[in-house]
């Protein structure tokens, strides 16, 4: 099984011994080193992943005890390689990439921010506050047909659309902004459902959680209303967007 | 207790994590690679826990409403072949 990719670029041979670390197959964790990118394994002597929370958590432990040994980028639970020399053909293929990303989450880890809302509450104030009617459409469309009538609802709904999507851009901004001395990269995910406003992820240099907590804390401060859910440290799982496919033929 | 509650520690609930592990990351896939990144559709056991935030934000709401304790049940656990099953695998 793959556990992640690390770099250690002083290796001299094709194996890497690591420091006993336990995987969720109860087997030693070994690295396949190639041009100092190395993948880190697991041999598997059966022949089933077997799928379960326990597993699964136990896979997120072992990622956590390796990344506060090495800059690593993690691979979703469950990869198995076929033998270690098709791992070794992997990592000479995708070095480019695997050596990209692992400079990027070099001696960095990631945060996550959730910001639930009350969606009635918050679309009212915005319904208040922050959005007109664009009185030329009233004009032109009120009063008149059904087919009018039809399209003011329709224009009214997607201008009320964007009032809102503008509103939480500027929280985003708000957060961009006081988190940018902290945070060399942060990725949003802007109004996922009635409850939830947003998603944000932080990378950030290791060693600056209590001020980086300080600045959330004000933030939440700023905006009473909202509910926020602060986690990390956590491995770089959001900053790592490789999906890569390999067969043996290339 | 505080109405806006920021989690500073690092116990996060069991979605969080499963988020991570299975939804993020590489994602490696071809011939000589099995992997079951895909676990969302072979395995619907874990994604029943994988509700989103929302859902389990409108369980925790129904549950204050109706005074009940929820019992989350647990998950079985669920075995994957992998073929070519001879072979010692990485």
């Amino acid at each position: 099984m793959l556990y992640s990719i690390i770099t250690f670029p002083d290796n001299p041979g094709r194996l890497l011994q690591l420091p006993v670390i336990c995987g969720v197959n109860y087997s030693e964790l070994f690295g396949v080193s190639c041009n100092g990118v190395v993948a880190v394994l697991e041999e598997m002597s059966q022949s089933r992943v077997i799928v379960s929370t326990e597993k699964a958590m136990q896979y997120a432990k072992i990622i956590e005890e390796l990344h506060q040994q090495y800059d690593l980028l993690p691979v979703r639970y469950g990869t198995v390689m076929d033998t270690m020399e098709t791992t070794v053909l992997m990592l000479e293929k995708y070095q480019p990439e695997f050596e990209r990303n692992l400079k990027k989450v070099e001696n960095k880890e990631e945060f996550s921010l959730k910001i639930f809302w009350d969606y009635e509450k918050e679309s009212e104030e915005v319904r208040k506050n922050r959005y007109d009617d664009d009185p030329e459409v009233v004009s032109l469309l009120t009063g008149k047909t059904e087919t009018a009538a039809y399209l003011f609802k329709k224009i009214k709904a997607y201008r009320f659309e964007n009032a809102l999507l503008d509103y939480s851009e500027q929280i985003c901004e708000e957060i961009r902004m006081v988190t940018r001395p902290f945070c060399p990269e942060v990725k949003f995910k802007k109004i996922l459902s009635k409850s939830t406003l947003l998603e944000a992820y932080f990378l950030q240099e290791k060693g600056q959680k209590e001020d980086f907590i300080s600045i959330v804390q004000r933030i939440n401060d700023q905006y009473k209303g909202f509910r926020f859910l602060l986690t990390g440290p956590w491995p770089p799982y959001n900053f790592v967007t490789l999906d890569l496919k390999y067969n043996g033929q290339q | 207790m505080q109405e806006n509650v920021i989690d500073q520690s690092r116990d996060v609930t069991i979605l969080e994590i499963l988020d991570r592990v299975l939804n993020k990351g590489i994602v490696l896939s071809g011939d000589l690679v099995v992997s079951v990144a895909d676990i969302d559709l072979v395995y619907v056991g874990v994604r029943l826990l994988l509700s989103s935030v929302e859902t389990i934000e409108q369980i925790r709401k129904e549950q204050l409403e109706a005074g009940k304790e929820t019992q989350v049940s647990s998950i079985k656990t669920q075995d994957h072949k992998i073929p070519n099953s001879n072979k010692n695998k990485f």
